[in-house]
């Protein structure tokens, strides 16, 4: 409450004072909406420049991701396989001392790793010299692209190319389940790996190729596999062992040592 | 990093860069060492296995770290610009969680739960960073007389 005599003094010291300090709050006031004003649009611009370059990082990835690794010209390394026994799902001397059996889906992108990198140099070190033999066992976990190319496979190993074949599809390996493994697929495949493309169509739908994938299955859940590619190494015709694809030449090694 | 002082919602951000952290590292360590993950999904495996859980040759999983550890570090710079980046981050961690999350529905159709664990804190720290850039500027102190 003012001083009663204020009211009736204009120009007090005491109502000037009032009046500058009510003019300086009035100002400081607009700075600081001005302040805050100016912030907004700053933070406003700051956000959306975040959103762009956010969008822009996000489509790269988006692109790279989904850019897959089909190519639809590679041919794998069939000839790695030349001159070698196949039958079926095996390859190598029947008599070998040691056996390697490999667990694959033939979309799973490990599995290609794995054909890729580190089958060539097992088939050429121990393979090839009689040392050992292998078994694939395709399973079809992943969707129905890999029952398709699975269901080929087994077909082309009626003609004792398997392994030529999905040496080649792993080559071609499309994007998961996009419905990549179209006849298409198949035949382009087929023919790169010297298969009779007719023989294996009329052979992938029957009967005995569903009992091979169930069989397959029924190896993989006994052998308590739960992923791919998983594999299982000993003496031939004796107990396997579950082994890690990093160390396989080393329980190779020890599993031939063993059988001396 | 969450210095005495700090406002909440960096503190909430924090703890949730931290969790995103172990989320992502033990994927990423699990990835590596070619191990199965701890699923009660049961999809983890196969979404493990997917050919999108690699980036040419970077795992998913170590791609998610580093967004983690960049979000973390951004939280320590001060400022507008600081909020922003953080801003910036976790929009397009949210993004491309968003994506994934996508894949694993309708093309990998598996769902996995540390995938999923991942997506709901990247975007509770959208949330966060959204309101720690929005918000108006704390009234300054008064000033001394």
């Amino acid at each position: 409450m003012p001083a009663f005599g204020s009211l009736y003094v204009p120009g007090s010291m005491s109502s000037r004072a009032e009046t500058k300090k009510a003019a300086r709050e009035a100002r400081l006031r607009a700075e600081r909406e001005e302040a805050e004003r100016q912030r907004r649009q700053r933070i406003w611009s700051l956000a959306g420049g975040a959103a762009l370059l956010a969008a822009l990082v996000v489509v790269v990835l988006i692109l790279v991701s989904a850019g897959g690794s089909s190519d639809e010209e590679a041919s794998g390394e069939v000839a790695q396989f030349d001159g070698i026994p196949q039958k079926g799902i095996e390859l190598g001397d029947p008599e070998a001392p040691v056996t390697l059996v490999e667990f694959a889906d033939p979309q799973c992108p490990f599995c290609k790793e794995y054909t890729t990198e580190d089958l060539p140099p097992l088939v050429e070190d121990y393979v090839a010299g009689g040392d050992l033999r292998m078994e694939l066992q395709l399973l079809t976990f992943i969707g129905p692209d890999s029952e398709s190319i699975a269901r080929a496979a087994l077909a082309a190993g009626e003609q004792d190319l398997m392994w030529q074949f999905m040496d080649v599809a792993y080559a071609r390996q499309g994007v998961e389940n996009s419905g990549y493994a179209d006849e298409e697929f198949i035949d382009g495949v087929a023919e790169a790996a010297g298969v009779d493309v007719d023989q294996m169509n009329e052979q992938s739908g029957t009967e005995a190729v569903t009992r091979k994938l169930e069989e397959a299955q029924a190896a993989a859940t006994d052998a308590g596999i739960n992923s791919t590619p998983s594999f299982l190494v000993g003496p031939t015709g004796g107990k396997l062992l579950p082994a890690q694809q990093e160390g396989l030449a080393d329980a190779i090694d020890q599993a031939l040592a063993d059988s001396q | 990093m969450s210095r005495p002082g700090a406002d909440r919602p960096t503190t909430v951000a924090v703890v949730l860069a931290l969790a995103g952290i172990a989320i992502a590292g033990y994927l990423t360590w699990v990835h590596y060492e070619g191990l199965s993950p701890v699923c009660t999904t049961g999809g983890c495996e196969r979404v493990q296995a997917s050919s999108y859980s690699e980036i040419g040759p970077i795992p998913v999983a170590l791609l998610g770290l580093i967004g983690y550890v960049a979000i973390l570090a951004s939280l320590a710079i001060r400022g507008d610009v600081g909020r922003a980046a953080t801003f910036m981050l976790t929009l397009a961690g949210f993004a491309f969680s968003l994506y994934l999350t996508y894949l694993e529905l309708f093309v990998i159709d598996a769902i996995c739960q540390w995938c999923v664990a991942s997506a709901v804190v990247m975007t509770a720290l959208l949330v966060t960073a959204s309101v720690r850039l929005l918000r108006p500027a704390a009234p300054a102190p008064p000033a001394r007389p």
